[in-house]
């Protein structure tokens, strides 16, 4: 199924995007409202921010109350969620498609009328603080949080997206109500609906509903640029833990960016090739055994899992390569294994027979996480909000376009030693 | 009730209008093997899982770790292809194969595009009954479970759930039995074991295969008998259902017991109470379903959910689960917690216990219940693997073909005195176990 094949795109007259997508294959409708806020709008002291107003936006508005959002839309037979990520923050609803104008209304509410009760406010930083806590019981999680921040210098994308704990325990009241009435408006907003819907009664829906609220303004990017990494920067963590972990990070370009497409394939090369959908995953999947990452590292037993990423962003972020290391190896061995595999496709074209087996992984990839209206409604808002639909619509051609030589120039330019973050999780009582 | 639609308009075929395509068919192979299928012409993909009465529930207690073992194991070289064949048949197709195994069952599920679908068939059909188990593959797949075994010492959620099946299930009982075993029964496991493991319990008159997806049911068919049909039937199977393993009752617990893991370098406390439940085939198990749809599930947790997390703050998940299998699964209460609320939430997770089986739940709750029960369905039934996931179900607990039709109205008859029924005979708050584990240091202790 072609994702953006069918779409109505419109914008009201106050700057809100509307994208809607008739599919009739189930009586379902999946309604996604992306905001274009996320950690990297942030100022330092304030880190986690984004991701708190996420949370008290699921604490009721002045005509729906907290516990009315969840009951509605269970009831239609809905799921519902959100998330807040480094560009982006986005509420969902897949429910019965009869109950569209449920969904609508729950967002639009959610965009002008949340509540910010201070009682609630103060109850939910608990519940924030018992997320980052369980997050901080996972060894790859507390490596991951501390390499990402020693890749970036300046460039807000160095924090976590959760925030740092002591921001989440000074932050005040009114910075939120402050930070929600900034970015949640419609000038800074885009509204997907895809599933078993009539495309024009469904924006006349939404125009009766977010027709009437003030338009704001779009968010401006992070004024701050990362500047160049010119040397190898290396972080160990050492704390009680029973498994020993490495992730390296290289700084990646950007989704727009005429290397992502070519470094995708890569990567598809390197390890396996996955797609770009953060909702439905496959980010955090073991190497394919015929690459070569799985045969430098698995084959040989030095890690017992191997993964990689290439998120698309909308500015420059990093790719990255985790490992979990078997007992009794040490990080440097398996250092070594990974850079030698590394240049294996960086230092040669790939042949003609790989490059077909990367391609047909991500253009499968692409197939299969987009069958479902929530992955499909996921995607358009997601590339909306960080490119356009056009880029999004393009790339399994730019896919095909990919040659040999396009995908090892893209590995030698991002996997060079001077770009790279190194970090090693090593239990205490191992030494590094 | 506003609830439900009815069953025609669960699922539609693409540009149809409103038709239902809800037509799986049966069909055994000579050889004794189940076939299920179920065509959905709205995907491009098909999906494709074997299941054999092979889990854990089936393996010897020194053997802890076996079964998932052999599932793991399956594709790791057959009498056809080694390893790295199989690997380039799927890695050149961007398809998926993976073997798994739980406590009844274990098998393979694959993912292609339906183009593929011939391909990954014939290569899940010998993976299932012509895998080789080579020494070194198994000792690769023992270093692996090794080290993730010694991952799961470090992480709270798993360690919990450890104790507590300990706690309440009797230490024979093959609900208690970890199944990925520990270090040294995975130690103990010889690639012999693995071999005769397979030899004994993937039998294809025991074996269910179900695929779903953009596949002609024709096709399917040939195919199906093609790959899979000279699966030898010596020795012969009895049938997917049939050859499941009698899961023995649990005992009662009469009393409240409680373990304490504590791991004082984790930042979070994760806890589970609970105790054994019914069977899946238990006449009250819509009424049960319910009951904890109402405790623990809807609307974020439900009524746990609304008290502990959403007035009182104290956690970031908690919710309940009712896991009737063939044998009486357990109802749990999750809760990830900071340490000093641990007494407090618990406090509130057993006044809501309490309160449910002492107060009748409202007909507005309880048709809340139903409604998000019934009307969820569509949402399942998007998916190849959703489908997929329904029919192994039918299938294991012998629901007939036309459940989903009757579905509505199995869940639609329950009514208030039932689940005030269940609450009482199936909610024990002076009978449970709680396990906690993380950087908690029980009062007393020093």
């Amino acid at each position: 199924m072609k994702i953006v094949e069918g779409v109505h795109d419109t914008r009201l007259p106050n700057g809100l995007r509307v994208l809607v997508r008739p599919v009739h294959t189930a009586p379902l409708v999946s309604v996604w409202c992306w905001y274009h806020v996320g950690s990297k709008h942030e100022q330092a002291g304030l880190t986690g921010i984004s991701h708190f107003v996420e949370h008290m936006n699921f604490k009721g508005t002045r005509n729906i109350s907290r516990e009315q959002l969840k009951v509605w839309i269970e009831r239609a037979g809905g799921t519902w969620n959100g998330y807040t990520w480094i560009d982006q923050t986005t509420y969902f609803e897949t429910l019965a498609a009869d109950e569209l104008e449920l969904a609508l209304r729950i967002e639009a509410e959610r965009m002008g009328e949340c509540l910010y009760d201070p009682k609630e406010f103060e109850s939910e930083r608990t519940v924030v603080l018992a997320e980052l806590q369980g997050n901080r019981n996972r060894p790859e999680y507390e490596l991951n949080i501390d390499v990402t921040a020693a890749a970036f210098r300046m460039h807000p994308y160095r924090w976590p997206t959760i925030g740092w704990q002591s921001d989440l325990e000074t932050m005040q009241h009114q910075d939120l109500v402050d930070h929600y009435r900034r970015y949640y408006v419609p000038a800074n907003a885009t509204l997907v609906i895809v599933g078993d819907v009539e495309a024009d009664r469904a924006l006349k829906t939404v125009e009766s509903l977010f027709g009437g609220l003030e338009p704001g303004a779009p968010s401006l990017p992070p004024a701050v640029r990362e500047p160049e990494q010119r040397a190898e920067r290396r972080v160990v963590v050492q704390r009680p833990g029973t498994a020993a972990y490495l992730q390296v990070a290289y700084r990646a370009p950007a989704f727009t960016h005429q290397n992502f497409v070519p470094l995708l394939l890569a990567d598809a090369v390197l390890s396996g090739g996955k797609g770009i959908n953060l909702w439905s995953g496959g980010f955090g999947r073991n190497a394919r055994t015929t690459a070569p990452l799985y045969e430098a590292l698995v084959e040989s037993e030095l890690v017992v899992a191997v993964s990689s990423a290439l998120l698309p962003t909308e500015e420059p972020y990093l790719y990255e390569i985790s490992a979990t290391l078997r007992e009794g190896i040490e990080h440097g061995q398996v250092e070594r294994a990974l850079f030698d595999a590394l240049a294996r496709v960086s230092e040669h074209p790939v042949p003609e027979h790989e490059l077909r087996k990367a391609k047909n992984q991500v253009l499968a990839s692409l197939a299969f996480e987009s069958e479902r209206v929530t992955e499909i409604g996921h995607q358009l808002g997601y590339f909306a909000t960080i490119a356009t639909l056009e880029d999004l619509e393009r790339l399994p051609q730019r896919v095909e376009a990919v040659s040999a030589e396009d995908v090892r120039a893209a590995a030698e330019e991002a996997w060079r030693p001077e770009s790279r973050t190194v970090g090693w999780f090593v239990p205490q009582g191992m030494d590094p | 009730m506003a609830a439900g639609e009815p069953h025609r308009r669960l699922v539609r075929t693409a540009g149809d209008g409103p038709v239902s395509n809800w037509d799986p068919v049966r069909t055994r192979l000579t050889n004794g093997l189940t076939l299920l299928q179920q065509r959905n012409a709205a995907s491009a993909a098909v999906t494709i899982s074997l299941s054999v009465p092979a889990g854990s529930a089936f393996e010897p207690r020194d053997k802890a770790g076996l079964a998932t073992l052999v599932a793991r194991g399956l594709m790791r070289g057959t009498e056809r292809r080694d390893k790295m064949e199989i690997g380039e048949v799927l890695d050149y197709r961007g398809a998926h194969l993976a073997g798994s195994g739980g406590r009844h069952t274990a098998g393979l599920v694959a993912q292609s595009r339906a183009e593929d679908f011939e391909v990954l068939l014939e290569l899940l059909a010998e993976s299932a009954y012509q895998p080789v188990f080579p020494e070194t593959e198994v000792d690769k797949l023992k270093g692996d479970r090794r080290t993730a075994l010694r991952e799961d010492e470090d992480d709270p959620a798993t360690v919990v759930m450890h104790a507590f099946r300990e706690l309440v299930y009797p230490r024979s009982h093959p609900y208690a039995q970890r199944i990925r075993g520990t270090l040294s029964t995975v130690e103990s496991i010889t690639a012999d074991d693995v071999r005769q493991f397979h030899a004994r319990h993937y039998r294809a008159g025991d074996a269910l295969v179900v695929i779903v997806g953009n596949v002609d049911p024709g096709l399917v068919r040939e195919a199906v008998e093609r790959c899979l049909g000279p699966w030898s039937d010596d020795p012969p199977g009895i049938g997917f259902r049939a050859a499941q393993v009698s899961i023995p009752d649990a005992v009662e617990l009469g009393a409240v017991t409680r373990r304490v893991i504590e791991m004082p370098d984790k930042s979070q406390v994760d806890i589970a109470l609970g105790h054994p439940s019914i069977r899946r085939d238990d006449h009250r198990y819509y009424a049960a379903t319910l009951l904890n749809t109402v405790l623990g599930r809807f609307a974020m947790g439900g009524r746990l959910g609304r008290s502990v997390r959403e007035d009182q703050g104290m956690a970031y998940y908690t919710y309940s689960t009712l896991q009737a299998g063939l044998g009486p699964g357990p109802f749990l209460v999750r809760a990830g917690l900071q340490p000093e609320h641990v007494e407090p939430a618990v406090a509130s997770i057993l006044a809501e216990i309490e309160r449910i089986r002492s107060e009748p739940v409202g007909d507005e709750e309880l048709d809340n219940a139903k409604a998000a029960t019934i009307r969820s369905l569509p949402r399942t039934l998007e998916s190849n693997e959703g489908i997929a996931g329904v029919l192994q179900q039918i299938e294991l607990y012998d629901l007939g073909l036309d459940y989903l039709e009757r579905f509505e109205g199995l869940v639609g008859a329950v009514d208030t005195e039932a689940v005030a029924e269940a609450a009482r005979e199936l909610l024990h708050p002076d009978a449970y176990g709680l396990a906690i584990a993380g950087p908690y240091r029980e009062v007393g202790n020093t």
